[in-house]
């Protein structure tokens, strides 16, 4: 029957959702609040679910029923959080971060693309004064939260549970076998945020700018030691058996827009980052499969400097510290 | 009953569509090919609708179940044209850029901000050498389009014509639409690194075309220093009208724009992301249209407005974006 078909291919998509060790019966009884029993008629199309149960289901797994039923319309259904409640930002804004990851973690198949215009936020997690800085900047100049106005930054400010909860959403990140296309560009970002922090006299001491500057040159020997061996392992550590692979491009094309693509599964998610710091995703299928082939094409016209291309790798690199020492410099002639 | 609700509230959205000659019920019943009485349980909630009536019911009445039912705060209902992947037409991209600018230039009271970490795109229109160039690179960008790999960068090459009417419309109605923008020293590596690249790919770019091209940005740049001096905009090699749009520019040192667009049409606004390089999705969301404004109103206060005021740091900015220019003109082999 017709409808039922309809009925059991809407539940299929919830379930491709979900991830592998989570039952689709208990998840479906929990939602529409109905029994375990009643769950399963609903999904083999027995019992015709009601449009409030079609609503309730769009709602909580974000499926685009106008994709669902093949109403074109050229929308896209976009999710994501536009402000955070609790009290800790940086707790909040890293739990979600460590969810995604760990629900990635659980397919065998999972891959993430990045296109960034500045270095992923996650790698600044594995050095303290890096991510410390890094929520500094998100909390002052990105939230402008009022009691951050007239505070200034230094890196004894260390935050000892956002250091490990960093750590441990970078560790679930290294578990994801990952394509990073970077450009020289990538760095510049931080440093123009360090310099206008210099210019506005928001750091406490001249060490604490030289201490960024110098914890950003051992991120990047630690970044370019990942590239040179194809792996993913945390800093200061050794990549062991179970290390995801890295595939890193350098591109002077096209610059970056924070785009991420993830493979979950035989599903995809595209992420899009807006007003800066926020970023919203989409299992729109035909959104995707555009984004991953907008991937392939930056591939394309980049330089692969992971595992391979040594030369160019060791340029790019060395580009990478030279502008972190011209900002130095210029310190020191102040 | 709950559910009952949410399906009355769907077919009482429909009744609303149709025209008030027409009788609801017959027209349900027969749409579904079900009896007046079966159509009037479905419509009173009695009995519920399948996926596939449902499905019916939407592709008749044009209706966008996302929109109707995803009232979730953190959902958004995006649209934008991503091209044929099979059989892409670079002009039809061209065309709704033209369609989106033309939507807005509309209202009588309208106002486009945009962060931006590029030039505004549409602005190498100014300058027919300039749009030659964007178009062979935009082209080269898109998923889908399919290009002779060897073909070398010329300013007429085949379709450029079409190309250039398409963008000297799209010039004239940005130019209808009064504009903050964003921007930092930065705006302008993009282009630069694309005549570089293009050199050195091959020679798809020859010297003297990227000579040419590197003057070109300095015009362009120039022009850009010019309308924000007057704070107005108007059409380079012309002067600014008593009709012509207020223009503001403001430099922000800390970040880097995103090329997003907010758009002011009337009482209402639409928020434009851009994503993979050239496309641009738009969502009328109050919710998140809001949470743009108030961003970009914050990014405002931290920001130095260099247009009709404080000549000293335009001249410094502009100053800045031409010796970028110089050097790196300088360094082309």
């Amino acid at each position: 029957m017709e409808m039922n078909n309809s009925q059991v291919l809407f539940f299929q998509q919830i379930k491709a959702l979900l991830p592998p060790n989570i039952s689709l019966a208990d998840e479906i009884a929990k939602v529409l609040e109905i029994s375990t029993d009643s769950a399963y008629r609903r999904i083999r199309g027995e019992k015709p679910i009601s449009f409030e149960d079609i609503q309730k289901l769009g709602i909580t797994y974000k499926v685009s029923l106008d994709q669902f039923l093949h109403l074109h319309n050229n929308g896209f259904i976009f999710a994501g959080k536009l402000g955070y409640t609790s009290g800790d930002f940086v707790v909040e804004y890293l739990n979600i971060m460590l969810q995604q990851f760990e629900f990635m973690r659980g397919f065998d198949h999972k891959h993430i693309y990045f296109l960034p215009n500045d270095i992923p936020t996650f790698a600044y997690f594995q050095v303290p004064e890096l991510a410390a800085f890094t929520f500094f900047y998100y909390k002052k100049s990105l939230l402008h939260y009022e009691d951050m106005k007239d505070m200034k930054f230094s890196v004894k400010d260390l935050h000892e549970e956002h250091i490990k909860l960093g750590i441990k959403v970078q560790s679930s990140f290294n578990r994801i076998p990952s394509t990073e296309i970077w450009s020289l560009d990538t760095i510049n970002s931080i440093l123009r945020h360090i310099s206008f922090y210099r210019d506005t006299q928001i750091f406490e001491t001249k060490e604490d700018i030289m201490c960024l500057y110098d914890k950003l040159d051992g991120l990047l020997i630690h970044l370019e030691k990942q590239a040179e061996l194809g792996l993913k392992f945390n800093h200061g550590q050794s990549p062991d058996k179970d290390a995801a692979t890295y595939r890193m491009y350098y591109n002077d094309l096209m610059t970056g827009d924070n785009c991420v693509l993830a493979e979950i599964g035989d599903k995809k998610v595209t992420y899009i980052n807006h007003n800066l710091i926020n970023f919203m995703y989409t299992r729109d299928e035909y959104f995707n499969n555009y984004t991953l082939n907008t991937f392939e094409i930056a591939i394309r016209k980049s330089t692969q400097i992971s595992l391979v291309g040594e030369k160019a790798r060791v340029r790019f690199f060395e580009g990478l510290r030279k502008k972190i020492q011209l900002q130095r410099e210029a310190i020191n002639h102040d | 009953m709950e559910s009952n609700n949410s399906q009355l509230l769907f077919f009482q959205h429909i009744k609303t569509i149709l025209p008030e000659h027409i009788s609801f019920v017959d027209e349900i019943a027969e749409l579904l090919n079900i009896s007046n009485d079966s159509a009037y349980r479905r419509i009173r909630g009695d009995k519920p609708i399948s996926f596939e009536e449902l499905k019916k019911l939407c592709v008749q009445y044009k209706i966008s179940l996302d929109q109707l039912l995803n009232l979730q705060s953190d959902a958004f209902i995006f649209s934008g044209k991503l091209g044929n992947e099979v059989n892409f037409v670079f002009e039809n991209w061209l065309q709704e850029v033209l369609k989106q600018y033309s939507i807005i230039s509309s209202f009588e009271k309208k106002h486009i901000y945009f962060l931006l970490k590029d030039l505004p795109f549409n602005v190498h229109f100014e300058i027919p050498e300039l749009a030659a160039f964007k178009c062979f690179v935009w082209m080269r960008c898109f998923s889908g389009y399919k290009v002779d790999k060897g073909i070398k960068f010329a300013f007429d090459y085949p379709g450029f014509e079409e190309h250039n009417a398409i963008g000297q419309k799209i010039v004239n109605v940005y130019n209808t639409i009064p504009t903050t923008e964003i921007w930092n020293t930065e705006g302008i590596n993009t282009t630069i690194q694309q005549i570089e690249y293009y050199h050195e790919a091959g020679g798809l770019v020859s010297k003297e075309q990227a000579f040419i091209l590197f003057d070109k940005v300095e015009e362009l740049v120039n022009h850009i220093e010019k309308i924000a001096e007057v704070g107005l905009k108007f059409k380079i090699g012309e002067k600014p009208n008593q009709a012509s749009p207020v223009y503001r520019l403001f430099n922000n040192e800390l970040i880097l724009g995103d090329n997003s667009l907010l758009a002011e049409l009337g009482d209402m606004k639409v928020a434009f992301l851009n994503h993979s390089f050239m496309h641009f999705i738009g969502t009328r969301d109050k919710t998140f249209t809001t949470a743009i404004f108030t961003n970009l109103n914050n990014l405002m206060q931290k920001s130095t407005l260099i247009s009709s005021s404080d000549e000293r740091n335009r001249k410094k900015f502009f100053n800045q974006l031409r010796n970028e220019i110089h050097e790196r003109r300088a360094l082309l082999t």
